[in-house]
């Protein structure tokens, strides 16, 4: 019987440290700006430098140039992220989904095309595309069809909310190869970039995580070599509850970061304004509130760690993971809004990091699964 | 979830190799609990160690996947809905790490009639009942060797 073990090894707290010394560098001043400034800097800089560290995707095996980090290594950067620019950790954990399925169960030739690309010391994204118009919660209703034409996948279809949609220098696709989707005739599919009849739709106006390109991808017969199918046939739909399963251990760890950020700010801020000739933090109020989400953030952190432990040792990490998801995704949420209450009026203005924070943590329980199928995916182990 | 199915469709398979529990179990180093669970569908199975199972029952990957209630719930959560699914035979034909085997997706087209009513009277036996019929299988087995 394994023993868990959550202890951070040298290498861990050096990796801990490189991410926090990019921070310094890019990450705290494009997380700050916004708007066309902002995106400038979160693209040239940020992921640009990022990229160079060959973290913007850090499981790609070491094999193929990656730093072949493991899930807890991963999460323990995403925390990092997450807690300083959320639009960036959401970036990497998209990477991550588009690259796992290759990583999983893709072949050499797979592998050594295009796992290289995203370790290489260069900006190159990467895309997952499973959401449509009509599947979103519920994969049996994707209509995206891919059908074989001599040594070729056709594929045609609508995919929405595609994270790095149009910047990706392969998108991850899944569809089928029936009237309606079925799950033993679900496909992944490698779509290289700039391929004939992938165009770019819409690209959405979102609450939150603003510089995280999000848009709809229209295939119209789009064609790819066969070869450029992921998995024995037949296993698509297992690999992606796979990809999904161990993502949504990351995502716990992007919430947990953010949660974090907006603690600490309410924390500071508590403890230097003062009301009633005494900092706000002295009132038993507002300093358990603050003692509360420290006690949940930590919670939340540990059950990211255990699933990501699980993941790392092969073990049962699907029911974890859902909960590391939910626990990270809610504190996130109620750590924002809390922040937002203590720092009062300020806490509301848009130069402050707080709207943003709690703008940002919206979306965490909608991506990998809204936090309600995270329970349906409990529910259906116990 | 689907992986009710995909575990129904693993008993099917286990039992139609002539395994006990505990002898897949044993051949694919897990424990018998947690082949249980994966039948049961309480324990999601992972597509590597589901490609080793299909390597030693000579089933490919999709013979899983590919049972008549498979629709039932959606990718995240439960849509309840109840479709049929033909066995489709999508392939991918693709050069990959993970080795799926080459019999016919669905052994039921080549068992006799006899064979066939043997196996809808045993799926329609309760979990006791399948239990018994495997005890017996597999005494029967032990006798004739
Ligand atoms: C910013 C952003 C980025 C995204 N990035 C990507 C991406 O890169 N790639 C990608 O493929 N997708 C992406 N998505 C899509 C995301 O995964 C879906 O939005 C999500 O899965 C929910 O689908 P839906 O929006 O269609 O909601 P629906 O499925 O329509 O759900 C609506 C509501 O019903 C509830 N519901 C539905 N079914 C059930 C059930 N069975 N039990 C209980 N409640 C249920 C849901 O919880 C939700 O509250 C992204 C979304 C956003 C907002």
């Amino acid at each position: 019987m394994a023993v868990v073990n959550f202890n951070i090894s040298s290498e861990q707290q050096l990796l801990l440290e490189e991410v926090n010394a990019l921070a310094c560098g890019w990450m705290a001043p494009a997380a700050e700006q916004s708007g066309e400034a902002g995106e400038k800097l979160f693209f040239d800089g940020l992921i640009t430098s990022l990229a160079e560290h060959k973290l913007l995707t850090p499981t790609v095996p070491q094999h193929y140039g990656g730093r072949g980090l493991g899930y807890f290594s991963t999460a323990l950067v995403l925390e990092e992220l997450g807690a300083l620019c959320t639009s960036v950790a959401t970036v990497v954990t998209a990477n991550i989904h588009a690259a796992s399925p290759i990583i999983l169960a893709g072949s050499t030739k797979q592998k050594e095309t295009f796992l290289p690309p995203l370790a290489c010391g260069k900006t190159h994204l990467a895309a997952f595309a499973l959401t449509e118009p009509e599947a979103g919660s519920d994969i049996t209703a994707i209509a995206t069809k891919a059908y074989r034409k001599d040594n070729q996948w056709v594929i045609n279809g609508v995919k929405e909310f595609v994270i790095n949609g149009g910047l990706a220098h392969f998108t991850t696709l899944f569809a089928t190869t029936d009237a309606k989707g079925k799950r033993a005739s679900l496909v992944a599919i490698i779509i290289p970039k700039d391929i004939n009849g992938l165009k770019i739709g819409a690209v959405y106006d979102k609450m939150g995580i603003e510089y995280v390109r999000t848009t709809k991808l229209i295939l119209e017969d789009v064609s790819v070599p066969g070869e450029l199918a992921i998995g024995p046939r037949g296993s698509a739909y297992l690999l992606l509850m796979q990809t999904f399963d161990r993502g949504r251990a990351l995502a716990g760890a992007v919430g947990v970061g953010l949660a974090r950020a907006a603690y600490e700010f309410a924390l500071q801020y508590s403890k230097r304004r003062h009301q009633f000739g005494r900092p706000v933090f002295t009132q038993q109020a507002v300093s358990f509130a603050l003692a509360e989400l420290a006690a949940k953030i930590e919670s939340a952190r540990l059950m990211v760690w255990k699933a990501c432990w699980l993941i790392d040792n092969d073990m049962d990490y699907t029911m974890a993971s859902s909960m590391a998801k939910i626990a990270g995704s809610q504190v996130a949420q109620e750590a924002t809004a809390m922040a937002m209450d203590i720092c009062g009026g300020r806490g509301y203005l848009k130069d402050w990091p707080v709207e943003k924070y709690l703008r940002d943590a919206r979306v965490l329980s909608l991506i990998e699964g809204t936090n309600n199928i995270q329970k349906a995916v409990i529910a259906s182990l116990l | 979830m689907g992986y009710k199915s995909i575990g129904r469709q693993l008993q099917l398979a286990r039992e139609q190799a002539g395994y006990s529990q505990e002898q897949l179990a044993a051949k694919i180093g897990c424990s018998q609990s947690t082949l249980s669970n994966y039948e049961k569908g309480k324990r999601r199975i992972y597509l590597a160690q589901l490609a080793h199972i299909a390597e030693i029952l000579g089933k490919p990957i999709e013979f899983f996947l590919s049972s008549s209630d498979f629709n039932s719930s959606g990718l995240y959560g439960s849509s309840g809905e109840k479709l049929n699914v033909p066995f489709t035979g999508v392939g991918t034909h693709c050069d990959v790490n993970i080795q799926s085997t080459t019999v016919s997706p669905d052994v039921r087209v080549a068992l006799s009639m006899d064979e066939q009513k043997l196996l809808s009277d045993y799926q329609s036996l309760s979990p006791e009942g399948k239990r018994l019929i495997i005890d017996f299988v597999t005494w029967l087995k032990k006798r004739e060797v």
